[in-house]
């Protein structure tokens, strides 16, 4: 089984360690980043050892398996070079782009993705699956939100996200899984569960072929 | 205490508005132990000293913030209490949901230790 870490950042490196330890999975470990002094607080696999080196290179490196590390940069232009052959795609980006990339390709390809994000003392965590809603279906579209740089991010929120993402995934494995959208508050310890109901999604389209049309793109036949 | 170099390493707990140097002050005044092996207290260990705690290590899998001894109690599918007292902590088994655990745990004690006295603190349990 391969899994795709977009991202070797606060919420990909635990997924990342996680995922590496089962000898079943093989991880692609994407990250253009290098380690910088500001991370080591929330992205605690590194150490002032690893500053200025590739985040992908690293982790790889330190969960004893180098050949998973891509040092690039996710986009519209490689995604088949990078996610072909991924039997999951984890989200550890933390930009909109990268998001509405993965969330296309896996939309084509037929492939869950687990979307993730931290910021303050809030996270997010979605499975997101091929007959369920897209990221667009969820958020509307170019929900760019402000960044951690901006507005700060409480280290382990990142680290709970990741975990409730990967039980997602593990129910989804075993057959039980619907889509929800979990919401995490960290200040006030709750984890908030909603559940989405499975929809048309008239967003993207699959496998080269037209956006499915929602009621209101259907020609009049009469 | 806040060099060039410390503000740049905990920037991104000090824009946290609750938290902001304050807070950094008194998390990097604080002290954890943590015990015991397995993915849940290696987690809590990792976020807690990147906050700036003192971790201290246990060889029982122990818990306690600053005097305070508190327990991890597994409970099945409604996942895990953090209680008051004495004891050794149950963490729960599956590597994911451990690890829930240990950053969850890692966010309330966070939350609980950058607080002034008094002020804005939840009580000890965790659901």
């Amino acid at each position: 089984m391969t899994v795709v870490v977009v991202g070797a950042g606060a919420v990909g490196s635990p997924a990342a360690a996680i995922l590496g330890s089962q000898p079943e999975i093989s991880l692609r470990i994407l990250d253009p980043d290098t380690v910088s002094l500001s991370n080591l607080p929330r992205q605690v696999l590194y150490t002032e050892a690893d500053l200025g080196q590739n985040k992908a290179e690293v982790l790889a490196r330190s969960l004893g398996h180098p050949e998973w590390a891509v040092p690039a940069a996710l986009s519209d232009a490689n995604g088949d070079r990078w996610l072909t052959g991924a039997d999951l795609v984890v989200d550890g980006t933390d930009n909109w782009p990268a998001r509405k990339t993965i969330d296309t390709w896996c939309r084509r390809h037929g492939r869950p993705w687990l979307f993730l994000s931290a910021l303050r003392w809030e996270a997010q965590a979605a499975l997101m699956v091929p007959d369920g809603p897209c990221l667009t279906c969820l958020f509307g579209p170019g929900q760019e939100g402000p960044a951690c740089f901006e507005v700060g991010v409480v280290g382990p929120m990142a680290g709970w996200t990741a975990g409730v993402g990967l039980e997602l995934w593990s129910s989804y494995q075993a057959g039980a899984y619907r889509p929800v959208l979990w919401l995490l508050d960290g200040w006030t310890n709750t984890a908030t569960r909603i559940d989405l109901t499975p929809s048309r999604c008239p967003h993207v389209d699959r496998c080269g072929q037209s956006p499915r049309p929602n009621i209101a793109q259907v020609p009049d036949v009469g | 205490m806040w060099d060039n170099a410390m503000i740049e390493r905990y920037s991104r707990q000090i824009l946290v508005r609750e938290i902001d140097f304050a807070g950094s002050e008194r998390l990097l005044a604080s002290e954890v132990t943590v015990g015991g092996e397995g993915v849940g207290p290696v987690w809590l260990r990792h976020y807690l000293a990147g906050a700036g705690i003192s971790v201290i290590e246990a060889d029982r899998p122990i818990l306690q913030v600053g005097p305070r001894p508190l327990r991890v109690e597994s409970r099945g599918d409604q996942g895990f209490w953090l209680v008051e007292g004495e004891g050794e902590s149950e963490w729960p088994g599956s590597p994911a949901a451990a690890m829930v655990a240990g950053a969850r745990l890692g966010v309330f004690i966070i939350r609980q230790l950058s607080q002034a006295e008094g002020a804005g603190k939840a009580g000890w349990q965790l659901i």
